[in-house]
Formats: C-alpha cells, sequence, structure tokens
C-alpha cells in the first residue's frame, strides 16, 4: 500500500477560476526518494501543502490525499504533526526559539513528550547531525546551512514517516546545499525515511533520487524512475533547462541508449560516441581593450584591529562594458571586495580607483549618484513602497520612459506588492530600480541565488542588454554554471586575493575540481568546452555521434 | 556536590533572596559583617581580580555612609565634636556605618544573582509560572534581533543605492520612516512563515511539556531545604527581637543570648552556602588535577 497517494486532486483557490492543481494523481511508496520538478509558478508548493495538514491552503478541493490509506483529514492532530515533517525555504523565518536546544525541543513539547523521552532524543538527534557544539548557540549566530539543517533535525526529531521538503536548498550557497542533500540522501538510505522534495537545484540530486515526478502547469503530467522518466523526456521540455548536464547533453546530442544522470555516467555513456578529430573550437575573439572601469590594486582590508586580513593584496581590473563574474568559496572575501568597492567600508592599505579617479576622491555621496551601485544578496532589503511602480518612481517619476529599453517587461508586476512578486521577479525588479539611478558601474551580490533555469536565463538576458548599453557589471557569484556561460570573463577569489582570471573557456578548463559539469564530461575528449552548449557545437563540427 | 551555579535555579534563587533579604530587614552588625563578607568571598571565588572598581564602591560604602549620617541625623547623646553648630553625635556615625554595611552587602547579593541567574535560568524560572506565556518572551527576544539586524540590512542597501543626499536632514528623516514601514510589512510575512513552521510541528495540538535541562536532584532538594530551614531560624530569631539594636538616643546592643548566638549562626550557615559549595567544588577539582 502506497504511503502516500493523491488521488485525482484538484485545487483552487477562492475567487480563482483556473484550478491551481488540476487532476493530480500521485504514489509514494514507503522508502521512496522522489524528487518533484517543475517551472515556477507550477503549483509545486501547493502540492507539498496539500499533503500536510496544518499548512493546506484556504481552497475549495475535490479528490484528495491519502497517508497510509487513510485520508489526511482522518489523522489526529498529533500523528498529523508528528509523522509528516515540513521544511521550507526560507532558513532563518522557520526558527521559533533562541536556542538550539530549545528549537530542537520545539516539537517534541509540542506532543507533550515526557522530559526523559526528550531529553534522550535531543541528545541522539545532536549527535547524528553532529550539532552537538552548537546545543547552547543561538540560532542566529549559525550560518544559513547551518539553520537549515537544524531545520531538519527539528522536524526529523519527531520521528516522521514522510518529510516533505520545499526548496530547502534555495538560500544556500553551493556547498551547504550539497551538505543538506547528501543528509537527506543519508536519512532515506538509514531510516528508509519517505521523501517529497520540490528542488530546482538538479544537478546533485537526480542521480540520488529513486523517483521523479515532473509537474507541468498544475498537474503531474509525468513520474517514473528518473532513468527511465529522462530518457522519454522531449528535448524541447521546458524543465530540460534545469536538468543536470548529462542529461541535456544527452538530449542534445541525440545519442543512442538511456540517458545518462551523472557527470560520470555521462564520461562512460555518453563521450566514447563522439568523434574527437578537432579537439577545440577556434578560439573567441579577443574581447575590445575598453578603458578600465575599476581599478583595484593591493588593498588590504580587515574588519577588526586584531582581525585576520579579508582583502589580502587584491589586485584587479575591470574594463568599461564588461561582464565579469568573481567566483569563490565562503569566506573568500567576494561580499566584502563589493563593500569596498561601493564605499560602504574602506580599505587601509592599497588603492582602488573607479573611473579614473580614487575612491576617497568622490566626496558627499558622489559615488552613489550616477557612478556606482551596489545591488545587495537579500533583494527584499531593496524594496520601501507597496507597489512595483511606486517602488520605481520613488527615483524616477518618468520611469516608463527611461526604462522602454530594458530587456524585460515589467509593466505586469507594477500594481502587484514587491514582496508578493517570485524570487526571480523580485531581483529583476530590483534590478530596474537600480538602473534608474543610471549606474555606470553595477555591482551585484549573489544575484542568481534561489532562482530557476528559466528565471536565470532572464537575468542573463538583462544583464547583456545592460553591458551592451555600455553599463559595467561586477557579479560575485557562487554559480559556477551561470558564469561559465554568460560572463564575458571571470576572476578566482581565494583567502582575500584574485588568483587567476581569465576568459570563462579557458578559466574552467585549466581548473580541475572548481569548474562546471560539462567540463568535467568532457575533460581528455575535448579541449576548453565548459558549457553543454559548446560540446554541442564542437560535436556536430565533428559530425556528430558515431 | 555540584557547583553552586549547576544547582537548579530555583534552589539557587531561593538561597540567594533568602540572604539578600534577610541583610535587608536586618540592622544588626555582626550578622550584616557575615553577609558581606559571605557575599564577597563568593563573587571573588567567580570573578579573581576582576572588577576592582565594583569592590572600591562596595567597601566605600559604610565609610561614606558613617560620614554623611550625622550630617543631617542630631539624635544620639554621646557628642563628639560640633562643627558650625552642629552636633556630630556617636550613634549617628555608627547608625550611618551599619546602613552603609547593609547596602554592600546587599550590593554583593545582587550582584552575584545577576552573574549567576543567566536568561536561560529565568526562563526556567519564569516557566514555571506560565510555559505558554514564556514561550512568548522567547519568540520576542529573538524576533527583537532579527528587527535589528534586517534594520541594519535595509538602511545599508539603501545607502548603497544612492538614494539620499548626504547631510540633509528631511531625506534623512524620511527614509528612516519609509524603513520602518516597510520593517512591518517584513516582520507580518515573517511572522506567517514562522507560524507555518509552528504548526507544522504540532503547535497547539494539545496540552505542552516543556523541556529543560534542570533536574531536581537529591542535591538540590537539599539546599533548598536548608536554606529554608535556616531562614526560618534566623526569621524566629529577628522576630523575637534577639537582634534588635537600639541606637538612639543611646546604643544598646541586643543581649547575648542562646537564641542571639544561635541566630546568628544559622544566618552565617544560610550565608556561607554559596561559598561552601564553591569551595568544595574547587577543592575537588584541585585533588582531581593533582592526580591526573
Amino acid at each position: 500500500m502506497a504511503l502516500l497517494a493523491a488521488e485525482h486532486l484538484t485545487v483552487t483557490f477562492p475567487e480563482c477560476e483556473a484550478p491551481v492543481l488540476n487532476d493530480v494523481n500521485f504514489s509514494l511508496e514507503t522508502g521512496d526518494f522522489a524528487v518533484l520538478c517543475g517551472a515556477t509558478g507550477c503549483g509545486k508548493t501547493t502540492l507539498l501543502r496539500m499533503c500536510k495538514r496544518e499548512l493546506s491552503p484556504l481552497c475549495s478541493q475535490t479528490g484528495g490525499v491519502r497517508f497510509d490509506g487513510e485520508p489526511l483529514a482522518a489523522l489526529d492532530a498529533k500523528t498529523s504533526a508528528g509523522t509528516i515533517g515540513f521544511v521550507m525555504q526560507h532558513p532563518e523565518q522557520q526558527i521559533v526559539t533562541d536556542k538550539v536546544w530549545h528549537e530542537l525541543a520545539f516539537g517534541l513539547e509540542n506532543l507533550n513528550t515526557p522530559q526523559d523521552i526528550m531529553r534522550r532524543r535531543i541528545a541522539e538527534i545532536a549527535s547524528y547531525f553532529g550539532m552537538e557544539d552548537w546545543l547552547e548557540r543561538d540560532p542566529a549566530s549559525l550560518s544559513g546551512g547551518q539553520k537549515q539543517l537544524l531545520n531538519l533535525a527539528s522536524v526529523m526529531i519527531m520521528q516522521p514517516r514522510l518529510l516533505l521538503l520545499d526548496e530547502p536548498t534555495a538560500q544556500l550557497d553551493p556547498i551547504a546545499a550539497a551538505d543538506f542533500l547528501t543528509t537527506l540522501h543519508r536519512l532515506n538510505q538509514d531510516f528508509s525515511v519517505t521523501i517529497l522534495l520540490a528542488e530546482h537545484r538538479l544537478e546533485e540530486v537526480i542521480p540520488q533520487c529513486s523517483r521523479l515526478l515532473l509537474m507541468d502547469r498544475g498537474t503531474v503530467v509525468m513520474q517514473d524512475a528518473p532513468r527511465t522518466l529522462l530518457s522519454a523526456l522531449p528535448a524541447d521540455a521546458p524543465v530540460m533547462a534545469g536538468m543536470p548536464a548529462a542529461v541535456r547533453l544527452h538530449h542534445a546530442l541525440g545519442t543512442k541508449g538511456d540517458c545518462p544522470l551523472s557527470v560520470s555516467e555521462a564520461r562512460h555513456m555518453l563521450m566514447p560516441q563522439l568523434c574527437c578529430k578537432q579537439d577545440a573550437l577556434p578560439e573567441p575573439d579577443p574581447l575590445p581593450e575598453t578603458a578600465p572601469a575599476l581599478t583595484v590594486s593591493d588593498a588590504y582590508f580587515r574588519y577588526e584591529r586584531q582581525g585576520r586580513d579579508i582583502l589580502n593584496g587584491l589586485c584587479f581590473s575591470v574594463r568599461t562594458g564588461e561582464l565579469y563574474c568573481m567566483i569563490g568559496g565562503n569566506g573568500a572575501g567576494k561580499s566584502t571586495v563589493l563593500s569596498v568597492l561601493s564605499g560602504l567600508n574602506r580599505c587601509y592599505a592599497g588603492k582602488v580607483e573607479i573611473f579614473g579617479r580614487r575612491i576617497q576622491d568622490y566626496k558627499h555621496r558622489s559615488l552613489h549618484q550616477q557612478c556606482v551601485t551596489l545591488l545587495p544578496q537579500d533583494v527584499q532589503t531593496v524594496f520601501l513602497r507597496n507597489t512595483a511602480a511606486e517602488e520605481l518612481a520613488e527615483i524616477d517619476k518618468n520611469y516608463e520612459t527611461v526604462l522602454h529599453d530594458f530587456p524585460f517587461d515589467l509593466k505586469p508586476l507594477y500594481p502587484q506588492h514587491p514582496y508578493d512578486l517570485s524570487g526571480g521577479e523580485q531581483q529583476l525588479l530590483a534590478l530596474a530600480k537600480v538602473m534608474l539611478t543610471k549606474p555606470r558601474l553595477l555591482l551585484l551580490d549573489e544575484p542568481t541565488k534561489g532562482l530557476d533555469a528559466q528565471s536565470k536565463r532572464r537575468l542573463a538576458d538583462v544583464l547583456h542588454g545592460l553591458t551592451a548599453q555600455g553599463v559595467t557589471v561586477l557579479m560575485v557569484t557562487h554559480d559556477i554554471e551561470f558564469a561559465a556561460c554568460h560572463a564575458d570573463r571571470c576572476g578566482f577569489l581565494s583567502r582575500g586575493a584574485l588568483i587567476s582570471a581569465d576568459i570563462p573557456t579557458r578559466f574552467f578548463s585549466e581548473n580541475a575540481f572548481y569548474t562546471t559539469a560539462a567540463s568535467r564530461i568532457s575533460r581528455g575528449y575535448y579541449r576548453q568546452t565548459v558549457t553543454v552548449e559548446q560540446i554541442v557545437t564542437l560535436a556536430e563540427q565533428n559530425g556528430g555521434c558515431r | 556536590m555540584r557547583a553552586f551555579d549547576t544547582m537548579n535555579p530555583a534552589a539557587v534563587t531561593v538561597t540567594l533572596i533568602l540572604a539578600a533579604c534577610i541583610t535587608i530587614f536586618s540592622l544588626e552588625p555582626l550578622l550584616l559583617g557575615i553577609s558581606l563578607i559571605c557575599a564577597a568571598t563568593y563573587f571573588l571565588m567567580r570573578n579573581g581580580r576582576r572588577h576592582a572598581a565594583f569592590h572600591i564602591g562596595a567597601i566605600g560604602m559604610p565609610l561614606l555612609f558613617a560620614l554623611l549620617n550625622p550630617l543631617w541625623n542630631q539624635h544620639g547623646t554621646t557628642v563628639l565634636f560640633v562643627i558650625n553648630q552642629r552636633a556630630v553625635t556617636q550613634e549617628a556615625l555608627v547608625y550611618g556605618g551599619v546602613t552603609g554595611l547593609r547596602l554592600a552587602a546587599v550590593l554583593y547579593w545582587f550582584r552575584n544573582f545577576s552573574d549567576l541567574m543567566t536568561s536561560e535560568k529565568l526562563f526556567y524560572l519564569f516557566r514555571g509560572f506560565s510555559p505558554k506565556l514564556a514561550l512568548v518572551f522567547t519568540m520576542a527576544v529573538r524576533n527583537l534581533s532579527l528587527f535589528r539586524a534586517q534594520m541594519r540590512k535595509i538602511q545599508t542597501s539603501q545607502r548603497a543605492l544612492g538614494l539620499y543626499r548626504e547631510g540633509h536632514l528631511i531625506d534623512d528623516l524620511r527614509g528612516g520612516m519609509r524603513v520602518f514601514s516597510i520593517l512591518l510589512t517584513w516582520a507580518l510575512e515573517n511572522g506567517i512563515i514562522t507560524a507555518n513552521s509552528m504548526s507544522a510541528r504540532g503547535y497547539g495540538c494539545g496540552k505542552r511539556s516543556s523541556f529543560t535541562f534542570y533536574r531536581w536532584e537529591k542535591g538540590d532538594v537539599a539546599l533548598l531545604l536548608t536554606a529554608l530551614v535556616l531562614a526560618a531560624a534566623v526569621i524566629a530569631g529577628i522576630l523575637s527581637g534577639a537582634l534588635t539594636w537600639q541606637f538612639y538616643p543611646q546604643r544598646i546592643p541586643p543581649a547575648m543570648t542562646l537564641q542571639y548566638f544561635g541566630a546568628i549562626a544559622a544566618y552565617a550557615g544560610l550565608a556561607m552556602l554559596p561559598v561552601i559549595y564553591e569551595g568544595k567544588e574547587m577543592l575537588t577539582w584541585h585533588c582531581l588535577r593533582q592526580s591526573i
């Protein structure tokens, strides 16, 4: 008998005509690790919430969800709370209390668990998740990844049989996200917890999952084991953009056999089918030599007098009209670079020049007036008004004329509250707001965080549109794939110094670990192919598949 | 035996409050002296050489009061000398010294109390009264710091956007208002997520239990009972008048009865409880370290 099953589930929100979920049918067996994927707004969140009674939205509903054979509504309150766990996207806001141990205890307290059992469970879970050292800490002092692990642990402590997760890694950096997904996989393997995970970071999770559910416009269109499903997926399906490089490559090349899911499978199943007579694409045209928009030489910066140098002899320059991506691990100093360039912090030694003038010569906030603008990581902090239109009008009353060549149509967003927009739309609105201040140098902090493949592509289009208008863009990011596909140049920051900088093809093909999946797949067969598109082009020039 | 600060917070609180309250309601120099010495010793044991300014202030208190009290207190019969046609009496001098002593002792007790009682321990005491209210209290504390952090983030990001002119007061004020109003919206948005996360984990589905690291062990009960019994003996002594001094017009100490000494000894026992626990712990630890 299925552990979780939806039967002809149709959900309509009040005052809406079209249903959000339309005749959804699916079932999960005990021990399944299922991934739910689909474009933003296709109803993933609603579907997950319909499986958790406490979070079900106000709606009219036909059909229903069964848990262990019983309708969800028939479960008693404690069983429903304890046996179905739910983890949401935002690490910070799910935390209720101000001590890690209290957060772990919270769910057990609600179920009126006796002291002795709580004590044992907390000790057990802390040791399983490796969080014994943080038990006494305030969750606010934890990193985003640690917070999300805490959220997972405080659900797992109630020993649920089913875990529902709504994009739990969207706000995490790639290392923390991989950690989180590994922990999930381990929980599934060790305790056969059934997992239903909505995710758009599919590269790591698809090789691990046992079932894939594909949603489109409010209904589950395909459900099967990942390999079967992905082999049958049409190459032009909209979700293809978010799939792992191996899958995209398989479909773009039209190779024979089953679809590979991981890098190593792609190397073994796919690459041998390609002809490698010509092993590299011609060198791209060198970038035009324009005047530098920004030069940093020998910059040193630290936050505290006794602290360590966060910027440690940083030297680099960005040319006018270029899209420069700075990548690097956590704590490499990426955000600090931006705070120094935007004048929020001042380095204690070294020189920072912006458009040929030293940064300290920009007096009276003139640095920020039509020169440098920083778009922070948390774009919500940019918004102060009740509608998107007011937000733009705040800076320039004639925003519509100024923005007429903004490469994305913002009109549908105007009447909405900025907080009600999706992550991708918020990013674009913030960009538009920033563009109204007419900056010549735009600094972006992790703009692709939490965006799905389609929104990323839209963001890239907008950024290319801006550089074409002569705006210089410097972004720091964890998103290697984005940098490889869209940057003019990439720089690698490590321990406060820029180690190397080059055009993406050379940059990523010379890195062995810090590189794209496509580069890892094609390594040894082709040189300097760092995106799926480049492999496909080169394969076609070689005469396609054998 | 465990160190005093690891005992059950309720037992610790009762001991400290009793020691302090008896000090407040007593004017017996011997009792106050014992109180001051015990409280100060415990403070020194926990803090070592730090907080020199606090010690100087507290020790200076009896001297200061002894000097100041005769200035507006003319009672007493033994005139020491006369300034500006005002008599300075021996009784007023002593009375001032004793009140100063009392204040110094009480200061030490309260300082010890606030050092010992971390927010977690206060929370533990609080939830004895109302678990729900205690939860609201923790959430409020947490949200306040979240607000502050978010406000700082918004201000920084607005500054980097270059929306305000420098030194423009009206711009800054208007900006501040807007930041505040968006902060409310943000708080509501976040509140919904937190509420969802709470109900997803079963908040509000019946009676709650409340987890704590503190338990009532034999030692805690023993500490509590000892403190209560000793305090009862002292209070009985005070109420019977065995510890009452007369200061004006003449200094008359209480009679040296068995009851007097009994009450003083009982108070010494009560006030020394923290020192005894701490000293035993230090000694044990010292011996254990010797054997490593």
